[in-house]
């Protein structure tokens, strides 16, 4: 975001004094004053020869005078200037926000006007008739794409002795007044004492703190509110150049103009676009830190429901992962690897909204590391998801773009809290001009890609018999109640029975949006269906609504903005019995009646029905909303004040049934139910101090914050038992006993937080970032901590041999940075210690309290700090571009849950740990447009990430409980575990590598006389994504791949061994039967604990352990946008059909379903299809 | 304005700003005490809310669903143990039969589960009681007194159990963990001798009868803490001691009595020195956990223990409590044949009955009267005093409607008597007869023939949990396993 600065106060007063003119009555008023000036116009020409297709550069008026003018005539002169600038701005406000697009050599004016009539439909009126007023007019030469029409006919009349009024839908035009003679020449090398100029987008909107920099000297001023600028003691013979973030820079030799005004092209060039960072923006060439960037149409390209999803695979060092296969489960994401020992926190990254942080308080403590944070549940009550994913409430169709920042440059700002990275999501703003209106509806299916290949109902039976003469037992309908209770002839696919269905989804999307130079408005809605692929159960909905406004004042000094997104979403869960493993020919699940058939299946009591969820809803609904105000203010030229105020709630209900039904007859069982609600705020304040200037001959920008962020997360569960009729369990009040519970957290966040950014000529740039922050989930006296950051870029490629001598690599940068971040996620109150009433429940009229908790009273802030070293080249005009980043975080200080002995009354205690966590890696990009040409193009962009993890240090590490986990250089993920060695031919049992060969295989977990000392080190090899872009004329075609390097547990030996009341893969047919066999499974068995060699293979060997490594066809979509004829026909803009595909294929020597989802029988990550329709109106 | 003027604003400015924010940063980030759980210091901050906490250590000792320290884990898995139960389920990889074959591991989960860790965790609330109330200037002194003593009688009935079950264990007596989480084992007379010390100053603390509580008897008053007492000396050999501390509860006629053999575990019975009190609003509400354990349901389900023969046999005939305090039922496994099991019966309120909110009839037993005239007995046979001992067997046998002994047997027979009826009396009733076993050294006689080569002399104490062994590494295990 930029920040509005504003010009000298003088030229305030003015403005208020002519704002009060009556624009309608004088459209085109020329001042008396401005008598004596001599207006030569004219259009700038290109500095490349003018054959490229970029825009030209636009100067559009220029004033000369001399000192030697009287002073008066000089302040005259000023106060018209002032005037006209004022003047124009009152068009400005009163102009239609239509834009126009020309492109034409020597074109007669006339033409011109036909066409903006064309596009506009506002006709013109010429003051003599059109002939006698054109007459004497010159014929342009124009290229202008989307500029405002007030800004078009200006650039068109500036040369002609014409001028124009808009009054209505109706343009006047008349010849030009003569103006007094009075004509200033000066001397060729007489100095310009000062020249004003004013610099915007193509919209007409004034671009603010852009630099312009005088090229013979490098010093250089930056534009104020409105745009405008004055230089002094310039020569005519000077150049001066114009950058802003976003745009191409334009240089501009001065000639003998006094007075300038600038219209900027976006840029399309990668280099200079947009990237949001922490309190501002800047670009990938300026940026000091690592900032990956994720856009609007990244995001849409992907049929999904949670925009966090659309990470994945396009940004180096960052591992998305869906905890499970519901909508709404949580999304686990990790930037540059494990940095906490700790397996009991999430270690998500800070997430910001718009500026507002999106703060989850754990205070449901179901949280932790392996599978995230719960989010939006955090009242105990758990759900089939095993949470709920904040951004599940987030429409992905707002989101403008997703930053996520990595290094210490990048995260140092937000402090405390940046020491997991920072992704920060900037929602979708209406931009000037007409107004636009586009829809997207698309509709598609999902289904599980693929299911395990289990044993038949005969093969079944015939591992189960042959396992009971391994065992030498006669089966009895006690221990085979399959064989001899059970239909032997009955088969049933358990995985289709469960995830056999078609999940179907609908998204319809629609926004508004729109504005003029001072007012942007966007209304989005959305609404969206998604149905899960279980056959029983299962949908997720989400209706949302979004605004986005920004209004600047009339002097353009005050700047506010405001967004809000509300959601609404509802889904529908039940828990998802593990159903691979079910026995094939088990009974069926309901019985005649339409009960659930606990009967058969429980006979002997040797199997627990699994079924019971099946009738069990869950439901949860949730309301969420997020706003962001914020009012930005000009006090001085280039020093502005501003200041977010942002709120975001969350209100989450659930309803959680165990009707009689779904449970044992046998036990008389009553109903019980529980609801839940979970309330979460997060209100944040920042005032900032913004300043920017040219110092010496480098631009400055400096802010101080402060930052006040206050959370409460409070949830609460009622649960009542005793039910004794289905149909009352909707109400608590039907329940006989009722319970409550309920969890509050509340946390307080101030900080103070600067920096400094100074940038040499575009070559040198250092960044300086620095917070005190203090957290109220420390105790007294703990509570503050300082972090900060130093970062340095040197963009080589403008050193003078790269610009003459080395002409292939277009862009260079080698940036440096060091800082610290810190990490308070350990939840609220962690240095009291507590009681809770357990309840209320009294033991003999008593209330009950019960200690919850250790505390450690000395809890303090944990670092982590970052260093990161990386260079940047591109190559051929950037059609190559190169990145590589080394990076080393080191976190220390780790909060964590440290654990204790029981017999010390708690299993863990919330402490600082001394160990020392090293990651360390390279981070490649390689985009390059391989092919581009007007009808052909084929982007392709590639990155992987590559992390080690090593634990550094621990003092005293075998003196610690962490002595059998850890290893001291070793990654923490390892596994000590035993090497399988193959199943023995003799017994056919599993065998394995008798390592301190004392004749017996011994796992002594507390590392005494061990057998299972093989390391193995499970943590990503690397991961990455590749994705390819043609388009074809109007076709478009995207395929995105995600590809990782692991070792993972293979799903089919991770289950229990063939041979037991469980199904199993077909590949245990494989197995040893007779003494002399060479099999790779072992002899059935129905008892799989009575030789040791079955639990050793399974839970503590390597047998178990494979490659899990894939490339997977993460997303491809195909569309088709209709030629621009077709839509003038049907009076629309744009419109395009296209189709989507998420998890097409998946290429791997992995065996199982997905080497995503390693535990076997979880619910698979479905294949989505879509296919839709958008349209800009 | 001039530009100097303009830069000292901003400076000015920019300085105020720093200062409004640095200021007031400490009361920013204050925030209200917890809602939902409030502070060591509220806690002992009134007469009241102490006792809260101590309520919290009884409530969580009888409410819970599954068979922990107090709720029955005592009983049942000891009971497998010894040779009075026998577990349905004979596969259960980390179960009851491993109790029941006596092979525990360290990777046993309800060992950790129900012995280890519930008792600490006990213990960690009695030290944290003792320790608030003794920084405590707001609660009253009769009060400190009083909670006091019955957080020392609970700290020591833990340690009686941890001792007996594990042998040496680690002796906490407070609640920073930096104090006690590399604490190593302190041996077995270390911990009675700490054992002792509290249940004196907890008989010094406590009321004499249970007029404060309404004429319930769920929390300890002085007799219960002497009861303990007599127990511990007799486990200690200190028989003078023990007969002293078990006489003074038997004396006091007008709190106890033995009551009738369908009367014992009801709730305030006579013979009740101390019990707890279940709570209807969570389960197992109105029932006990064991009796919602060892309960059948119906004859469609398997039972969960049964006793087996060679103990019925021991019972005498007309030995009423075989009666009253054992059930049977026939169960068909499906296989067409119907066998009838026992199972224990003391607490009579089972699955069917379990109601939430439901009516309570009986509380759970944990010190009694019949095992104070047993403890005498044994006491007095010790010293010789054989016709007082063969006395207070009398008592006992009689209310089963057994006759009176013969006064002439020898010490020996005496003593072998007190171990009989100790075993018909307190079976399934918190692991008597597994401890009885093992401080009379007759595990290896009695248990060896029965468990045949399950059995181990090494399997008399439960293994430390491999968990507390992997975090605190000063801890070492028992010897076999």
């Amino acid at each position: 975001m930029h920040k509005k600065t504003g010009s000298v106060a003088s030229t305030f007063r003015l403005v208020s004094g002519i704002s009060k003119l009556d624009s309608a009555k004088f459209p085109f008023v020329t001042p008396k004053l401005d008598k004596g000036m001599h207006f030569t116009f004219q259009v700038g020409r290109p500095r490349h020869g003018g054959t490229s297709s970029e825009p030209k550069q636009l100067i559009m008026s220029s004033v000369r005078w001399g000192r030697s003018l009287p002073r008066q005539l000089v302040l005259a002169m000023q106060a018209s200037a002032v005037l006209l600038f004022a003047f124009s701005l009152q068009v400005s406000a009163a102009t239609y926000s239509q834009t126009v697009s020309f492109t034409g050599k020597d074109v007669p004016l006339k033409n011109v006007f036909a066409s903006v009539k064309k596009q506009t439909g506002f006709g013109f009126f010429y003051e003599n008739g059109e002939e006698a007023t054109l007459k004497g007019a010159g014929n342009v030469t124009l290229d202008l794409k989307n500029v405002a029409l007030d800004l078009f006919l200006q650039v068109v009349l500036r040369n002609q002795p014409l001028e124009y009024s808009v009054e209505g839908t109706t343009v006047f035009v008349k010849r030009k007044e003569v103006r007094s003679s009075v004509t200033v020449e000066l001397s060729d090398s007489a100095r310009i004492p000062e020249i004003r100029g004013r610099v915007t987008n193509d919209k007409g909107e004034p671009l603010v703190n852009a630099n312009v920099v005088v090229k013979r000297t490098g010093r250089g001023t930056v534009t104020d509110a409105n745009g405008g600028f004055r230089l002094q003691n310039v020569s005519p013979e000077d150049i001066i150049t114009i950058t802003f973030i976003g745009y191409k820079p334009q240089s501009i030799p001065l000639r003998d103009r006094t007075s300038l005004t600038l219209v900027m092209v976006a840029t399309t060039n990668d280099l200079d676009k947009v990237v949001v960072q922490a309190y501002g923006t800047t670009s990938q060439r300026l940026a000091t830190g690592n900032i990956g960037k994720i856009t609007s149409e990244d995001i849409a390209r992907q049929p999904i429901m949670n925009p966090l999803q659309a990470i994945q695979g396009q940004v180096a060092g960052v591992v998305v992962t869906q905890t499970n296969g519901f909508a709404s489960s949580p999304i686990k994401i990790e930037i540059r690897g494990r940095s906490t020992i700790n397996p009991n926190f999430p270690s998500d990254p800070l997430y910001i909204i718009d500026g507002v942080p999106l703060t989850v308080l754990e205070v449901g403590g179901n949280s932790n590391y392996n599978d995230g944070s719960q989010g939006f549940i955090q009242n105990g009550l758990n759900s089939p998801a095993n949470g709920q994913s904040p951004f599940f409430s987030m429409n992905p169709s707002d989101i403008e773009s997703i930053e996520i920042l990595k290094d210490a440059d990048a995260t140092a700002i937000y402090g405390s809290r940046g020491a997991n990275g920072v992704i920060l999501i900037t929602t979708k703003k209406g931009k000037a001009g007409k107004t636009h209106f586009d829809l997207n509806v698309y509709d598609g299916v999902s289904q599980v890609p693929r299911f395990y290949e289990m044993l038949n109902t005969k093969q079944y039976l015939e591992v189960r018999r042959e396992a009971f003469v391994n065992d030498n037992q006669t089966p009895d309908n006690y221990s085979a109640p399959d064989i001899f209770l059970w239909d032997t002839t009955r088969y049933t696919n358990w995985q289709k029975y469960l995830w056999g269905g078609t999940g179907k989804t609908t998204d319809l999307q629609s926004s508004l949006s729109g504005g003029d130079q001072r007012t942007n408005f966007r209304i989005g809605a959305g609404y969206r269906r998604q149905t899960d692929i279980l056959t029983k159960s299962g949908a997720n909905e989400r209706s949302s609504v979004s605004l986005n406004l920004t209004h600047r004042s009339i002097n353009q000094r005050l700047t506010l903005s405001f967004s809000a997104a509300y959601s609404y979403a509802v889904s529908n869960m039940i828990s998802v019995p593990n159903a691979a493993t079910l026995p094939p020919n088990a009974p069926a699940v309901f019985d005649r009646q339409g009960h659930l058939n606990y009967k058969e299946w429980t006979a002997q009591d040797q199997l627990d029905f699994p079924f019971f969820s099946l009738l069990k809803p869950y439901t949860s609904k949730t309301n969420f909303l997020n706003t962001s105000f914020t009012l930005s203010y000009e006090i001085l030229k280039g020093l502005s004040f501003k200041t977010t105020v942002g709120y975001n709630n969350a209100m989450l209900t659930q309803t959680s049934l165990n009707p009689i039904s779904s449970q044992d007859p046998r036990f008389k069982p009553k109903g019980s139910a529980a609801f839940g609600t979970n309330n979460l705020h997060n209100l944040i304040v920042e005032p900032l101090l913004e300043y920017n200037t040219f110092l010496g001959k480098g631009k400055l920008n400096a802010f101080i914050g402060g930052s006040r962020q206050s959370n409460t997360t409070n949830g609460e569960y009622v649960s009542g038992t005793g039910y004794t009729n289905d149909a009352l369990l909707k109400s608590i009040n039907n329940a006989k006993e009722k319970s409550v519970f309920d969890n509050y957290g509340e946390y307080k966040y101030a900080a103070i937080f600067s920096r400094i950014n100074y940038n040499l000529f575009d070559k040198y740039i250092i960044n300086l970032n620095a917070r005190r922050d203090g957290s109220s989930r420390f105790g007294p006296g703990r509570q503050f901590g300082n972090f900060g950051s130093i970062a340095a870029a040197w963009i080589f490629s403008e050193e003078a041999l790269f610009k003459n001598k080395i002409h292939f690599i277009s862009f260079g940068k080698l940036r440096a940075s060091y800082g610290s971040t810190g990490n308070d996620q350990i939840g609220d109150y962690q240095f009291l210690s507590q009681w809770t009433s357990s309840g209320y429940f009294p033991y003999n009229g008593i209330l009950s309290l019960v200690p919850t908790k250790h505390t450690d009273s000395l809890l303090h802030w944990e670092v982590n700090r970052k260093t990161e070293l990386a260079l940047d080249l591109n190559f051929l005009k950037d059609r190559i571009t190169f990145e590589i980043s080394w990076y080393r975080n080191r976190c220390n200080n780790q909060l964590v849950s440290f654990p204790t002995p029981n017999f010390s009354g708690f299993s863990s205690v919330t402490s600082n740990s001394p160990a020392d966590v090293e990651n360390t890696g390279w981070e490649y990009i390689l985009n390059s447009k391989i092919i581009e040409t007007s009808k052909f193009k084929w982007i392709s962009k590639f990155n992987i990430g590559i992390n080690k993890n090593k634990l550094l240090a621990y003092p005293n590490l075998q003196q610690s409980p962490y002595a059998d986990y850890f290893i001291i250089g070793k990654s923490l993920n390892i596994k000590k575990l035993l090497h399988y060695t193959g199943v023995t031919p003799q017994t056919g049992l599993y065998a394995f590598s008798d390592k301190n060969k004392d004749g017996n295989i011994t796992i002594d977990l507390t590392g005494k006389n061990p057998d299972d000392r093989y390391f193995y080190d499970l943590s990503p090899k690397y991961s990455g994504g590749w994705s390819n872009n043609f388009t074809f004329n109007n076709w478009e075609l995207n395929l995105l791949f995600f590809f990782k390097k692991q070792l993972g547990v293979n799903a089919l030996s991770a289950i229990t061994p063939p041979g037991g009341l469980n199904n199993a893969p077909i590949e245990a047919l494989h197995r040893w039967q007779k003494p002399g066999d060479i099999s790779s499974v072992a002899k059935f068995t129905t008892s799989p604990y009575t030789d040791e060699s079955y639990p050793n293979f399974q839970q503590f060997s390597d047998g178990t352990y494979t490659d899990a490594s894939f490339i997977r066809l993460q997303n491809l979509s195909l569309s088709y946008r209709l030629s621009d004829s077709f839509t003038r026909r049907l009076k629309i803009q744009a419109c395009k059909i296209y189709i989507e595909g998420q998890n097409l294929f998946i290429i791997s020597n992995y065996k199982g379903i997905d080497p995503e989802v390693q535990q076997f029988g979880g619910m698979p990550l479905s294949r989505v299809i879509t296919g839709g329709i958008s349209l800009n109106l | 304005m001039t530009k100097k003027l303009i830069n000292n604003k901003c400076l000015y400015l920019a300085i105020a700003y720093v200062i409004f924010f640095t200021c007031g940063c400490k009361k920013i980030i204050q925030i209200d005490a917890p809602v939902t759980t409030i502070t060591s210091d509220q806690v002992f901050s009134t007469n009241e809310q102490a006792a809260s906490a101590l309520a919290g250590i009884y409530f969580r000792m009888v409410n819970s669903n599954v068979l922990f320290l107090c709720s029955g884990a005592t009983s049942v898995y000891c009971g497998m143990s010894s040779d009075e139960l026998i577990s349905y389920d004979q596969v259960a990889s980390d179960g009851f039969v491993l109790f029941q074959k006596n092979n525990l591991s360290s990777l046993t989960g309800i060992v950790g589960d129900a012995f280890w860790t519930q008792s600490y965790s006990y213990i960690y609330g009695a030290n944290a009681v003792i320790e608030g109330l003794q920084s405590s200037k707001s609660v009253s002194d009769s009060v400190k007194i009083r909670l006091t003593g019955e957080a020392k009688f609970i700290r020591a009935f833990c340690y009686f159990y941890l001792i007996n079950l594990f042998g040496d264990v680690p002796l906490t007596l407070t609640v920073d963990f930096n104090k006690t989480a590399l604490l190593p084992r302190t041996p077995v007379e270390s911990v009675y001798k700490q054992i002792i010390n509290d249940l004196i100053d907890a008989q010094n603390a406590l009321p004499i009868d249970y007029s404060a509580q309404l004429g319930e008897r769920v929390v300890p008053i002085k007799w219960a803490a002497s009861a303990l007492l007599a127990r511990v000396y007799l486990y200690h050999n200190e028989w003078e001691n023990s007969e002293v501390q078990a006489s003074a509860v038997i004396e006091h006629t007008e709190l106890f009595n033995l009551a009738t053999l369908d009367e014992v575990f009801s709730k305030n019975s006579s013979e009740a020195i101390w019990q707890l009190q279940p709570n209807p609003s969570v389960a197992p509400f109105n029932i006990t956990t064991e009796g919602n354990i060892l309960i059948p349901i119906d004859s469609t389900y398997s039972p969960f223990a049964y006793f087996p023969d060679y103990f019925l046999n021991s019972f005498e005939p007309n030995d009423e409590r075989k009666n009253k305090w054992i059930k049977s039922f026939n169960f068909d496994d499906g296989s067409g044949t119907t066998i009838t099991y026992y199972y224990p019966f003391k607490y009579n309120q089972g699955p069917l009955e379990q109601i939430p909110g439901g009516n309570i009839t009986q509380y759970y037993m944990v010190l009694r009267l019949a095992e104070q005239y047993l403890i005498r007995a044994e006491a007095r046979a010790k010293q010789n005093k054989l016709t007082d001992a063969i006395e207070d067997l009398n008592f006992i046998r009689h209310r089963a409607n057994l006759p009176g002994l013969s006064p002439t047997l020898a010490q020996e027979q005496v003593v072998s008597q007190v171990e009989h009826e100790r075993k018909v009396e307190l079976f399934v009733e918190w692991g008597h007869r597994w401890l009885d076993l093992k401080r009379t050294g007759k595990s290896d006689a009695v248990l060896g023939p029965i468990k045949g080569g399950d059995w181990n002399n090494t399997d008399v104490l439960y293994p430390i949990p491999l968990n507390e062994i992997r975090t605190d590494p000063n801890l070492t295990q028992n010897k076999g396993y």
